[in-house]
């Protein structure tokens, strides 16, 4: 019963790292969304370069799958042996996996209001979108130093 | 290399020729005006009419799908450009367009008309008498009703007992029911608001006479007929869309007519001449007297500009390093007497930008898509040629850290080829992070060293000596001292010594002597150095004790004794002495510092996180796509579908990523030791286009 505890809490910090990076870029998405939307209703043809901010606060979504990835594939859930895991080694992947998953729906929300307020930005001043974009990619930095932790982590791990 | 010199010139020319002579300046595009009359900009109606046709007809333009993402301009002769106005009459097409938009406009009213008029009858078809009917009773009114729900009726007629009335029922169509109600004349009005207060709707037929049936048809018919008409006006857009280019020329030739107006008129003027001040390009002076030569009623002089104002500045570069001006007119161009970064950012930039994305394949992709895009896209192509010479240098990053699309070589398990990699491979990342770090810090520190030398530079050239060797030369010293100290010299005596020496020598620099403004008497400075020290190497070498650590230069205690005559020499020199103190507070200020050039240093560190997350997203990407090689057949058609936009997705995000990350550590942590900026962009009156590249 113990043994599987462990197993059972490494697969909920992969399975957490997904969850809430998808969730973060859900809702990021969805802000600049629905405003690129609105600003696409009276110019249809801004939809190029209102795409890439949009879709900006998408990368946290596959951040947290990488990681919910490697966490799985550390305990050996694709074909191998899997790993018998005890509590403790449970909660060391556990922890492992939490930087990135916490990182990503931060910085995904985050970035989606940066992006929600770049696209207004553009709707205004079409030629300035580049500058939009580079406040959206220095919110997503931070997702990429956890998933980097994370990664770091679950790889180094002896279990 | 450097700012372009530029020269304030005033030309005066005679009204006369006014024209004409903005027309050649127009065209040579040398001259950056400045001092224009208050006056807005305004667009004439023949451009505001040809920019609507251009939109009304650019859903029938072929689009290049570049063309989302990036301008793309037709190329045209400057003479076939000018012409373009007399060969063509846009009107003509201008007017057929309007003409086409207001028919389909008026047609499409017509049949949203209709189809809510036979919405408004269908429901009544069982009716079959001519509506006009319902209005011919004298004393008599009838009120076409809709009731939400048939089960309302009752209710509704039960309701209402204190007027006369009677119903006939007509039709319902899911649940909604329509009947009709009789009321005497006089009694309408208060019958009408009681059935909406009970919910219903009262319908009003128009002027609509015969038949419900009937009429439905015959809107249909003109339904039908007008959805024809529509089509058929946008045939004729689509014909006329042929003209889209002509028109767009025409567009950008009225623009700058328009905008050779507005500078016309915002010139200042006396009687008989018009004066243009600006700013001109030293090198180009000679063009610009050839062409006061040409027009022959003009002057030109070389003026002084006033001590405050600030040039407009260009920058010159070598083919090599032109393409990065980009970058700094992104941030900021900069002040006319101070130096320009471009080459260095020439040479770091391309290389932190391939420690970023470290897989030597999709640098080799980069390259590929920046030749395709230089090849295709319009105008400016510095960014492709910064993401081009990226590209190579992420191909020497992915080959130091073996990647090459993550560690595809492995899964397709062609041994030379995971022979070659690994022998060029220096470290695996993933395994030993800490290199990765140890090379990104290190290419941390010579940027930053470089940047502090690049601030005694520029000290030394505003002639501030002293803040050039005390605030910053000082550092330069001081930082590689420490790590050569705890590195390669720990072991020897001799060279902790010497560098112990070298240390306090420029921490005592700092302190007494880093302070901005007015100096004190060197002697006080002096005097002062050496007390500090003294307190310094006693203070430490007692925290020392605590972490086994001893200084190469001992000294006995009792030098301290040599504090007391230091100090009385102080006393008796006070009036110096206030001075020395404050500015010490101050010195003290600086050092701490350091702590700001350990925070620059780490922010170095992004270039391991960005450089490794490519590397681990293309390894789980292949991790993924190879889980279904083992379906037959189909498998190996499915990983190549997998991987190809997986790895483009990775790469697109990774350059994003590598290209913003790298461009901050130029501006924030490199820039921020010596660049001011703020000046104006050289920005010369020319032709400004959107859709014609003139050559």
């Amino acid at each position: 019963m113990v043994e599987s505890f462990g197993l059972a809490i490494a697969i909920a910090g992969g399975a957490l790292a997904a969850i809430l990076g998808g969730i973060g870029s859900a809702i990021g998405i969805g802000y600049a969304a629905q405003a690129a939307n609105g600003v696409l209703s009276e110019d249809p043809e801004k939809f190029g370069s209102l795409l890439i901010l949009v879709a900006l606060p998408g990368t946290q979504g596959v951040y947290g799958f990488i990681g919910a990835f490697m966490v799985l594939q550390k305990i050996g859930l694709f074909g191998g042996e899997m790993a018998t895991l005890t509590l403790q080694q449970g909660l060391q992947v556990f922890f492992a996996a939490m930087p990135v998953a916490i990182a990503c729906i931060a910085s995904a929300i985050w970035q989606g209001k940066v992006c929600t307020a770049g696209v207004e930005m553009v709707a205004k001043r079409p030629t300035e979108a580049a500058k939009a974009m580079i406040y959206g990619i220095l919110v997503e930095f931070y997702a990429v130093l956890g998933l980097i932790v994370s990664i770091l982590a679950i790889v180094q791990m002896r279990l | 290399m450097a700012v372009i010199p530029i020269e304030k010139v005033h030309i005066v020319v005679h009204k006369g020729v006014k024209d004409r002579f903005l027309k050649t300046l127009q065209k040579e595009g040398i001259i950056h005006i400045v001092e224009l009359k208050e006056s807005t900009p305004r667009t004439s109606e023949d451009l505001a009419r040809i920019n609507d046709a251009i939109s009304q007809l650019s859903s029938f333009k072929k689009r290049n799908p570049l063309s989302m993402f990036f301008t793309i301009k037709r190329h045209m002769k400057y003479e076939t450009f000018n012409k373009s106005a007399q060969l063509y009459d846009y009107n003509k097409t201008v007017k057929q367009l309007e003409i086409v938009k207001d028919e389909r406009e008026k047609t499409l009213v017509r049949l949203h008309q209709l189809e809510d008029d036979i919405a408004l009858l269908t429901p009544w078809i069982p009716f079959e008498e001519n509506l006009e009917i319902l209005k011919s009773f004298k004393k008599t009114d009838v009120l076409p009703v809709i009731i939400p729900s048939s089960e309302m009726f009752d209710d509704i007629t039960n309701h209402i007992t204190d007027i006369c009335f009677s119903t006939e029922y007509v039709n319902t169509i899911s649940l909604t029911e329509y009947d009709l109600f009789f009321v005497k004349n006089e009694q309408s009005s208060s019958l009408r608001s009681r059935l909406i207060e009970q919910g219903c709707e009262i319908v009003n037929f128009k002027d609509h006479s015969g038949k419900p049936a009937d009429l439905i048809s015959s809107f249909k018919r003109e339904a039908k007929q007008a959805e024809h008409n529509i089509v058929v006006l946008e045939k004729q857009e689509e014909m006329l869309s042929k003209e889209i280019a002509k028109l767009e020329t025409a567009s950008d030739l009225l623009t700058n007519e328009e905008h050779k107006e507005y500078i016309a008129n915002a010139l200042p003027e006396t009687i008989r001449t018009t004066n243009i001040i600006g700013w001109v390009l030293k090198r180009n002076l000679k063009r610009l007297d050839t062409l006061i030569k040409k027009a022959e009623y003009a002057f030109y002089e070389i003026i002084k500009p006033d001590p405050e104002e600030r040039p407009p500045v260009a920058l010159q570069n070598i083919t090599f390093s032109k393409p990065y001006e980009m970058l700094i007119k992104l941030y900021s161009m900069p002040d006319p007497k101070e130096f320009d970064p471009t080459p260095f950012l020439a040479v770091f930039f391309p290389i932190m930008f391939g420690l970023c994305i470290t897989d030597a394949v999709y640098g080799i992709i980069l390259i590929l898509i920046s030749l395709f895009l230089m090849s295709k896209v319009t105008g400016n192509k510095n960014l492709f040629k910064i993401l081009l010479v990226g590209g190579v240098f992420t191909i020497f990053a992915g080959a130091i850290v073996g990647g090459w699309v993550g560690d595809i070589f492995e899964y397709i398990g062609f041994e030379p080829l995971i022979r070659f990699k690994n022998s060029i491979m220096l470290f695996d990342p993933v395994k030993q992070p800490m290199i990765f770090i140890a090379i990104a810090l290190g290419l941390g520190f010579i940027h930053m060293m470089l940047g502090i030398l690049i601030e005694v530079v520029d000290n030394i050239k505003n002639g501030e000596y002293s803040q050039a060797i005390f605030a910053n030369l000082t550092w330069f010293i001081i930082l590689p001292s420490i790590i050569l100290y705890f590195t390669i010299f720990n072991s020897s005596l001799i060279g902790r010594g010497i560098l112990e020496l070298i240390l306090w020598v420029c921490i005592m620099g700092i302190i007494v002597a880093s302070h901005p403004e007015g100096k004190s008497s060197p002697v006080d400075q002096l005097i002062w150095g050496i007390i500090i020290w003294l307190l310094w190497y006693f203070g430490t070498g007692l925290a020392g004790n605590l972490f086994e650590f001893q200084y190469a230069i001992t000294i006995p205690k009792y030098a301290l004794l040599t504090l007391i005559p230091l100090l009385v020499i102080e006393i008796i020199r006070i009036k110096h002495l206030k001075k020395v103190l404050g500015k010490i507070a101050w010195g003290f200020y600086n050092l701490y510092g350091i702590s700001s050039y350990l925070g620059v240093l780490l922010s170095y560190v992004r270039l391991m996180a960005l450089g490794m997350v490519t590397g681990v997203i293309a390894i789980a990407i292949n991790k993924i796509a190879w889980m279904i090689t083992g379906i037959p057949i189909i498998g190996i058609i499915l990983v190549i579908i997998i991987l190809i936009p997986s790895h483009l997705f990775n790469l697109i995000i990774n350059v994003l990523g590598g290209f913003i990350h790298t461009m901050r550590l130029q501006y924030i942590e490199f820039f921020g030791r010596f660049y001011s900026g703020g000046s104006k962009p050289f920005k010369p009156f020319g032709f400004e286009t959107n859709y014609i590249e003139l050559k």
